[in-house]
């Protein structure tokens, strides 16, 4: 190792140049393309000459087209999905680790079941659920005809969530990733910190929210984001319980950018090229702002 | 922070734990007088942290009553039975400083800002840690976050102190000062203070009377001088001391007690009998029980040896630095008949103590 690390460091550095190489090429024919003008590209094609139009093909991205609703309808749905996965996690895996309930196998068989079947394999049944929200609550009043019996109708309720943010939001909650890696970090902990809390006075609900809730704040925040960013890319769920274009997310309104008119049109690149930089800004950002605090919490966990 | 007139006892009657149907705990009852220093002591996994868990309320009873001062309280909650816990590792809330520590259990009890600042003040002066409240417990030494936790404890005035082997976790010399800080702290609170250790130096040096305990039953409940001058059967015999107390399998009869042929004493009793000698009892001198030195430590203030009698019997001594002997040598030992301990072989139970 010592001996020769010079050609160490520059054999590393090249393959580290050729990985960025290869990762960035597509990024920067994004760019390039997101610069030519629907003419431009027309005339040549796909070419590496950026072209002058990138703030004109934003500005119509921006004001032409749904993308800007759709990247808030993003965010809502990211940020509530996320959000929701969190405090499930958080709350699970605080009852399963400080009470050690007696069905806590359960639980966890729940929680491994959730990685197993994943949204995407359960569409169908997903959206019957979603299109009314009570079918299942219909399904066991009417078993053996039970409610006809008693009220002389078979129970009906109904209760649509399909093109709503819950609709789209809830279901992507229903995954138990994150109450792992929490069971995992609060395992972590000392044990007599809850002890020390409880002779202190503390309720369980108050060493939650007083010592908890601050000693997971690193390893929460780098959940959130991560999490975040499942929901904003999440392709499926929402192209299939959104039909109106102006509930639906950026990821799927993406796709339907001025692909243009008629079967055999030249699509937009260009157009479509500067929207999917929009809607990676986004969570580029975010990670770029919180960064610090995820490595920070990162780092806290491992303490 | 005067010395505390409400300093409760604690009584223990046929207290009971049961973990998954085995017993750890089968029944103990002891009388822990009020202002008393009582240390618990015993090997690792007798059950004294579940007894002091039991007392605290972390651990709910299995059977058996506890009562403080007047009160029965296994079923009251921790924080009603009026007492404050220390523990091995601290537990002190990592987030927040050191004045929050201290005074977290003040502001869930809603004692209003103002009272709540003077007697986090107060507890932290006790323990000498005034100039740190701001400080967060990861910017402090393991003796200055022991003391946070003890400050946490007694700002509320406790009537009942349980320590469960705070500590182990320090290093020797800081162990030795923090001793003597508890031991005066004590004596200026006087809260009852039921402390858990296996080091029996701390049990020694610290304890009122010390609770000696071997698979959840009591062995012994006595001073420090008469567990170590009359230990009540061989366990505590051979747990006390160090190096321990030798035990010899031994015989009466005839009105004396020989092992392997060698008179050791007089006696009245009869029978197979366990002998006990302390180490530091037995004497090196001109004449009597031949010995072959098998192995010898030399620690600085007393040496230890390992002596085998002809016989085959092995006995520790300590002696006097000085003595100028060295292993595989041929010396003659005394034991003194006046410290010798007799106990029943079959149940260990001592005999006659003199
Ligand atoms: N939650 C539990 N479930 C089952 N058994 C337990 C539980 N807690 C303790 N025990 C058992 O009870 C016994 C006593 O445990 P305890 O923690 O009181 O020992 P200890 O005397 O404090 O030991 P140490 O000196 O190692 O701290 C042990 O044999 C332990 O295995
Ligand atoms: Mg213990």
């Amino acid at each position: 190792m010592i001996e020769d690390t010079r050609s160490i460091n520059t054999t590393a550095t090249l393959l580290l140049m050729a990985g960025c190489a290869f990762v960035l090429a597509p990024l920067v024919f994004v760019v390039i393309t997101a610069t030519q003008s629907y003419g431009d590209f027309l005339r040549n094609n796909f070419s590496l000459t950026p072209g002058s139009h990138l703030v004109e093909n934003f500005r119509q991205v921006w004001e032409m087209t749904l993308l800007p609703r759709q990247t808030f309808n993003s965010f809502v749905i990211a940020f509530a999905s996320a959000f929701g996965r969190c405090f499930l996690a958080f709350t699970t895996a605080y009852a399963v680790v400080f009470f050690a309930p007696r069905y806590s196998i359960f639980i966890y068989a729940a929680v491994l079941a959730s990685i197993m079947l994943p949204l995407d394999l359960m569409v169908i049944p997903a959206y019957q659920v979603a299109a009314n929200v009570a079918m299942p609550i219909n399904a066991v009043a009417n078993l053996g005809g039970g409610w006809e019996t008693l009220f002389g109708a078979p129970l009906d309720l109904q209760l649509n969530l399909l093109n709503t943010y819950a609709g789209a939001a809830i279901p992507l909650m229903a995954q138990g990733t994150g109450t792992l890696i929490m069971v995992q970090y609060f395992k972590t902990l000392p044990v007599d910190l809850a002890k020390a809390a409880t002779l202190d006075g503390a309720s369980p609900l108050r060493f939650m929210v007083d010592i908890l809730l601050p000693l997971s704040k690193g390893p929460l925040l780098s959940l959130f984001i991560y999490l975040f960013i499942g929901g904003w890319v999440a392709y499926m769920w929402p192209l299939v319980s959104i039909s109106s274009p102006d509930m639906q997310t950026a990821v799927v309104g993406l796709t339907a950018l001025d692909t243009g008119m008629g079967e055999d049109e030249i699509p937009n690149f260009p157009l479509q090229m500067a929207g999917a930089i929009m809607v990676t800004v986004i969570p580029l950002v975010l990670i770029a702002l919180t960064q610090r605090l995820i490595v920070r919490g990162l780092i806290l966990s491992e303490k | 922070m005067s010395a505390q007139s409400h300093a409760a006892g604690i009584h223990l009657t046929d207290l009971q734990k049961t973990y998954n149907k085995t017993p750890v705990i089968p029944g103990l009852t002891a009388e822990l007088a009020a202002g008393e220093f009582t240390v618990i002591l015993g090997p690792s996994g007798c059950g004294k942290s579940t007894l002091l868990n039991m007392i605290a309320g972390l651990e709910k009873v299995s059977g058996g009553k506890i009562m403080i001062g007047s009160r029965e309280v296994q079923n009251i909650a921790p924080k009603d039975r009026g007492l404050a816990m220390v523990f091995q590792n601290y537990a002190l809330y990592p987030h927040m400083s050191v004045a929050d520590n201290i005074g977290y259990a003040l502001k869930v009890a809603g004692v209003p800002k103002d009272e709540r600042t003077s007697r986090i003040q107060t507890a932290a002066n006790v323990v000498n840690l005034g100039d740190y409240l701001d400080r967060r417990p990861s910017e402090l030494s393991g003796g200055q976050r022991q003391r946070v936790a003890i400050a946490r404890a007694i700002v509320r005035e406790p009537q009942v102190l349980l320590f469960d082997e705070p500590l182990s976790n320090l290093d020797a010399k800081l162990r030795h000062d923090m001793r003597m800080e508890l031991s005066s702290l004590h004596r200026r609170i006087g809260a009852t203070s039921v402390f858990v250790t296996h080091d029996q130096v701390e049990a020694m040096t610290l304890a009122d009377r010390i609770l000696i305990l071997n698979h959840g039953r009591i062995q012994q409940f006595d001073t420090p001088h008469n567990i170590y001058h009359k230990p009540a059967n061989t366990f505590v015999a051979g747990f006390i001391g160090s190096p321990p107390m030798n035990l010899i399998e031994a015989q009466a009869s005839n009105g004396a007690v020989s092992v392997g042929g060698v008179r050791l004493a007089a006696t009245e009793i009869s029978g197979d009998v366990t002998v006990g000698i302390r180490p530091e009892h037995i004497k090196v001198t001109e004449s009597g029980i031949p010995v072959h030195v098998a192995y010898r430590e030399d620690l600085g203030s007393h040496s230890t040896m390992v002596v085998e009698m002809e016989n085959g019997q092995t006995l520790r001594l300590a002696t006097q630095l000085g003595e100028p002997i060295r292993g595989g040598e041929w010396v003659h030992i005394t034991i003194p008949e006046d410290k010798l301990h007799f106990f029943n072989a079959a149940t260990g139970d001592a005999l006659r103590s003199n």
